[in-house]
């Protein structure tokens, strides 16, 4: 296929894999512990370290990382003091790292590279973003396997996770890092615009149909997967931008999946009721 | 018979409010003990104490014999908690692997057999693979004794697990939790607003009012119960009083 004579395309498909695999992992604790807009938050106020790195001539991404890692520690901890208004430490965090964004932008001399963050730029991704992209990716799913029982626990009852001997702490602090790891990966692919997409959609999709937590987390990643692949390609022949085209893609899978459940529902009643 | 939970000398309050004063009281291996009491009078705080989930003003607690200051074995505590319904609703996940959490960090190799054995403990075995948050609040509320029933712990504490749920299923619920009492040796602590199902199951009744435990006798309770229900029936000008 043309497509994949391309080595930018090539490096985009699989960079695009990874994160479609990491991100839906990291999203259903993310959606189940009703934090969704920490997706948002993490991702506009990497934009703050995608400013520093080009400023300071350091990898984006890697600027991205740092801010990231930070804010969802700072968030974190925000939220350990407000826990009856825990939501709005995610406010907090995320005007500060628009804020910063904003002002830091002014000083960055290729305000195209700043832009390609905005929504995505998986078509020009460098070797070094590549290796850090596969590497981190390795690692997040390495440690989400690892701790598959406990995310699972604390995301359900996070005090009979902390009685039953589980070190709530730790593991909610390995969480946050993971996240901002992941958001900051998913940032360059999708754009800081749309990651909170990569988080919420498939995993959504995913929960109007699995029967089990399990195939939760599978289903939401062949949405993310599929999204992602039929994203690369429409973006490839027609033009789109891919971070766009790719969240758009979710909406649409979101939306036909409700659409069949409907249809499928009231088929069955009426199956029902004939008999 | 080893003393599961000793209290002396409790104090607690939130802030300048005093929710519980100089409150004593002693829970034995095997016993199955209802504290009741109206909205507000600290039964859940006294309950998030135990836990280790507030931390006392002033007083002694001693769980299994340790100093709850220095207890770490929690995993021998099975907690039902007051809002185990809400946590069910929507949540992707089937009844088994709830139940399943349970077990978390137990030796049991069987993990799986365990896991349906407490479910068919509670009657639910039959919706082991079905998704906890289709089922009834009913439901939901014998798979989270279930989970607690799940992990073989030597005492279990609820808080009001009966609330939402049929008379049916309350009164099962009591059946099972005095079973695991006088068959197993296990110690129930459960805060119930049912005095009826307190005087006929439980083994000793706590009433806490104004921050302090009173100690009543099954026959107090039934009384009380008893008044109350002629009294509501006089207002309804129904009664014979």
């Amino acid at each position: 296929m043309e497509i994949f004579e391309y080595i930018f395309m090539r490096k985009a498909f699989l960079a695009g894999i990874i994160v479609a695999i990491i991100i839906p992992c990291i999203g259903v604790i993310i959606v189940l512990k009703r934090l969704s807009m920490i997706g948002d938050a993490l991702s506009h106020t990497s934009l703050a370290g995608v400013a520093a790195g080009l400023i300071l001539n350091i990898n984006p991404v890697i600027g991205a990382m740092i801010v990231c890692v930070a804010a969802a520690l700072s968030i974190e901890s925000i939220r350990k003091r407000l826990p009856r208004y825990s939501e709005m430490s995610i406010a907090i965090i995320m005007s500060l790292g628009i804020g910063l964004a904003g002002i830091l932008s002014d000083y960055v001399k290729t305000p195209a590279s700043f832009d390609s963050f905005l929504f995505g730029s998986i078509i020009a991704i460098t070797d070094l973003e590549l290796y850090l992209i596969v590497g981190l990716g390795a690692l997040v799913l390495t440690v989400f396997i690892l701790l598959y029982k406990e995310l699972f626990y604390i995301a359900f009852d996070t005090q009979g996770a902390r009685l039953s001997g589980v070190k709530v702490q730790v593991v909610n602090t390995i969480f946050t890092i993971l996240t901002a790891i992941a958001i900051s990966l998913a940032a360059k692919i999708v754009g800081a615009l749309l990651v909170s997409s990569l988080i919420v959609l498939p995993v959504a999709c995913s929960m109007q149909i699995s029967k089990s937590y399990l195939q939760t987390i599978i289903y939401a990643i062949i949405f993310a997967v599929a999204s992602t692949i039929i994203g690369l390609f429409l973006s490839f022949y027609q033009g789109f931008k891919p971070g766009s085209i790719i969240a758009l893609i979710g909406v649409f899978s979101f939306l036909a999946v409700l659409l069949i459940k409907t249809i499928y529902k009231k088929a069955k009643k009426l199956k029902t009721k004939n008999q | 018979m080893e003393d599961i939970i000793k209290v002396n000398d409790l104090y607690f309050s939130y802030g300048t409010h005093p929710v519980l004063r100089r409150l004593d009281f002693y829970l034995r291996q095997g016993e199955f003990v209802a504290i009741l009491g109206s909205n507000g009078s600290g039964k859940s705080t006294l309950l998030k104490i135990l836990l280790g989930q507030l931390q006392a003003d002033q007083g002694c607690i001693e769980l299994f014999g340790q100093d709850i200051k220095r207890f770490k074995d929690y995993n021998r505590i099975g907690y039902v908690a007051q809002n185990s319904i809400s946590l069910c609703s929507n949540f992707p996940a089937k009844v088994i692997e709830i139940v399943g959490l349970g077990l978390y960090g137990s030796p049991f190799k069987n993990k799986k057999q365990q896991a349906l054995q407490a479910l068919e403990a509670v009657g639910m075995q039959d919706y082991a693979h079905s998704l906890i948050g289709k089922l009834s609040g009913g439901q939901k509320q014998r798979v989270m004794l279930a989970k607690a029933l799940a992990s073989n712990c030597d005492l279990l504490i609820l808080d009001e697990p009966t609330t939402g749920v049929d008379s049916q299923t309350t009164e099962h619920i009591y059946q099972i939790l005095k079973d695991k009492t006088t068959q197993q040796g296990k110690t129930v602590l459960i805060v119930t607003h049912d005095q009826e199902c307190a005087a006929r199951y439980c083994s000793r009744i706590l009433c806490l009012g104004a921050g302090s435990l009173l100690y009543l006798t099954k026959e107090q309770v039934l009384l009380e119960q008893k008044y109350k229900h002629k009294h509501t029936e006089t207002e309804d000008g129904n009664g014979d009083i």
